[in-house]
Parts: structure tokens; sequence; C-alpha cells
């Protein structure tokens, strides 16, 4: 081997060792500070399962029938406490497996809105809540709570009282550095109409949870507008009785130019941040 | 039978039985009044239950052939 050739073997090495490392980093998870937002495919329901560094919470609990899908997933993500629950409203799709999760994982605090239902899983949620000493904590709009790191503003609802129990949804946004999320449960055309009236443009969100499993009760133009999302994720059930996501919000988000993520589709999906930059991961299930 | 209704999207109903199971049903088979939270009773009506049965049994028999009568 001569000179010539031991300088170009060197050369590409390095090209070698730069590559491996370049496709790497680029496989790996951010490190340090991140975030991470997991929506359990739960079916026609919503639950979602939020880690920021090293505190965690979950916004909704699906279906009673899920209530293991969501309690498993928990414990595989290794989580021995959830700072807040989050109860949007007390439909049975969005409280049904969080008698289950309160059972078995220590839980600080309880957010609802003021309102009840007649269910028996609506009283066992209840009666679970008061076995365990906890409280409930009414989530106000314009309240904020942190989840380490992350700053979470609660922004609906926006009136005491709806003929709607969608409508009472508490509405969250979550921002995390420069990335921002926002969840709003089974928010409607009028919840929608007063979060933009009072949030207006500081909705912005790189990431937005679609109102009601992606119905025409939500989604309108303006709502969609006001938070300009790049990412728009419907948590439904497969082949569902209504329809859901509904076409006419499709091509709404569509026109727009925004990525749509169904768990109906695709599963478990996972969104994970540095506070910069987004990730998503699939995962059928 | 007794149950709670959870929630109504467009033509359904999802209500909540005794068991806490969740069934959808269609919206046409509850009272039109019928709204979230309702809960329903369902009551089997022997009266009009015999009338009924009464009714047809008379109309059938009426047009058997002699001989089968």
């Amino acid at each position: 081997m001569n000179k010539k050739q031991k300088v170009l073997y060197f050369i590409l090495l390095i090209i070698l060792f730069i590559g491996v490392t370049y496709l790497r980093n680029s496989q790996d998870d951010f490190e340090g500070g991140a975030l991470e937002v997991h929506f359990i495919d739960v079916g026609q329901g919503d639950s979602i399962l939020i880690k920021s560094n090293n505190e965690a919470m979950l916004i909704d609990g699906g279906k009673r029938s899920s209530k293991d899908v969501v309690l498993e997933y928990i414990q595989n993500e290794r989580i021995e406490n959830l700072k807040y629950i989050v109860a949007t409203h007390p439909h049975e799709d969005h409280i049904g497996g969080l008698q289950n999760v309160i059972e078995n994982i220590p839980v600080e605090n309880i957010l609802m809105p003021k309102v009840t239902a007649n269910t028996k899983v609506f009283e066992n949620l209840l009666d679970i809540i008061s076995d365990k000493g906890l409280k409930i904590t009414l989530a106000k709009s314009g309240d904020n709570y942190e989840l380490d790191g992350s700053k979470l503003i609660i922004i609906a609802p926006n009136s005491e009282e709806y003929s709607n129990l969608n409508n009472y949804s508490v509405g969250i946004q979550l921002v995390f550095g420069q990335v921002g999320f926002v969840f709003t449960g089974d928010a409607e055309v009028p919840s929608e109409k007063e979060i933009v009236e009072r949030f207006g443009s500081g909705l912005r969100a790189d990431v937005l949870k679609l109102g009601h499993h992606g119905s025409n009760t939500s989604s309108t133009e303006d709502f969609l507008n006001a938070v300009n999302p790049k990412h728009a994720i419907v948590s439904a059930g497969d082949k569902n009785s209504y329809d859901h996501p509904h076409k006419e919000v499709l091509e709404r988000l569509k026109k727009m130019g925004v990525e749509i993520y169904r768990t109906d589709l695709l599963g478990h999906i996972v969104v994970t941040s540095d506070g910069e930059d987004l990730k998503f991961i699939k995962q059928k299930n | 039978m007794r149950f709670t209704i959870d929630r109504i999207i467009d033509k359904y109903a999802v209500v909540e039985l005794d068991n806490m199971e969740m069934i959808e049903i269609p919206m046409e088979i509850l009272p039109s009044d019928a709204k979230e939270g309702d809960i329903i009773h369902l009551t089997i009506d022997y009266h009009e239950t015999s009338l009924r049965k009464q009714r047809i049994e008379d109309k059938f028999n009426s047009l058997l052939s002699e001989e089968d009568k």
C-alpha cells in the first residue's frame, strides 16, 4: 500500500465514521429535556399520555372497554405517578378508563369541568376519587399549570353553562420551548368560538388534537386558522358508526396543508419534541 | 330493563346498562324528547300484547278455509 492509497483509505474511513455517527444521531430520541405526547389508540374515544422530563399527566382515559389498554400503556411507559389527570368532560368514551387508572397509579391532581353525568361510570369515578382521599380541581379558563418544563394553559370551558355536554370540555394548550400543542376534548363550535375570542392568535400550536374525534361539529375554519397547526391528530375508532373523522374536516385541513394522523389507521401515535423540533412515531398495535 | 343515556351522536345514543356495559342504539327507538342523562325504563306492555295477539289470531282464524276451521 503506497502513501497515496493510505491517505485515500484514511479519508474513506473518516467519511464512513461521519456517516455512521450522523445516522445514529438522527435515529436517537431527543436527549436531555424532552417531551412525549402519546395518543393512545382506544378506539372511538380519547386518551392522551404526556411525559415531560420527570413528570407525567393523562388527558382522558378512553372507554370503559379499553380500560386495560390504557393502564397497561401507562405501566409499560414505567410511569409511577401522574401529576395530573384531566377528565375533559364526563362522557364515557373519555372517562370510562379513569377509575382503573386511579385505582392502580398514584395521582396528585384531578382536573374537571363543573358538570356531572348520571351514569354509574361517572359515579364510580367520583367514588374512587373519594376513596383515594383526592379532591377535584375545577379547570378554569386562563389558569396555568406546570408539568416539569412544560406550561399548561387552560383555554376552555369559557362559559358556565352549555346545552351540550361536549362543550364543557376542558381545553388545554401545552407549551414546551418553541413547540405548542392544543387539546380540546370534544369541544364543539360554540366553545371553539369562545376560545378564539379569548385567546386569538395566542392559540398558535404545531399539533392540534381535533375536537370530537374529527366530527364536523368541531374544527371550524376560524378555530383552525387561529391554531394554525402543522399536524392534526384524530382519535377515533376504526369504522365507527358516526363516520368520524368527517370528510369536510379532513378536506379543510388538507387545504391548509396540515398533515393528518389518525389512531383508527395508525394505532398509537407518539409525538416527541426537544422544544424545537417534532418527531412522529406511529405504532400499529 | 333500565338504562342511562350517556351520549347522543347524530342518529345514535350510547347508553349505559345496569352492569355498566355500553351499547349503541338508534335514537328512533327512544322517546323523541330523550336527552343525555335521562334514565329510560323498558317495560312489557302485557295488555297491549294480549290485545294484539287476540286481534291477529281472530283475523287469522277468520281467514281459514272451511275444512280447517
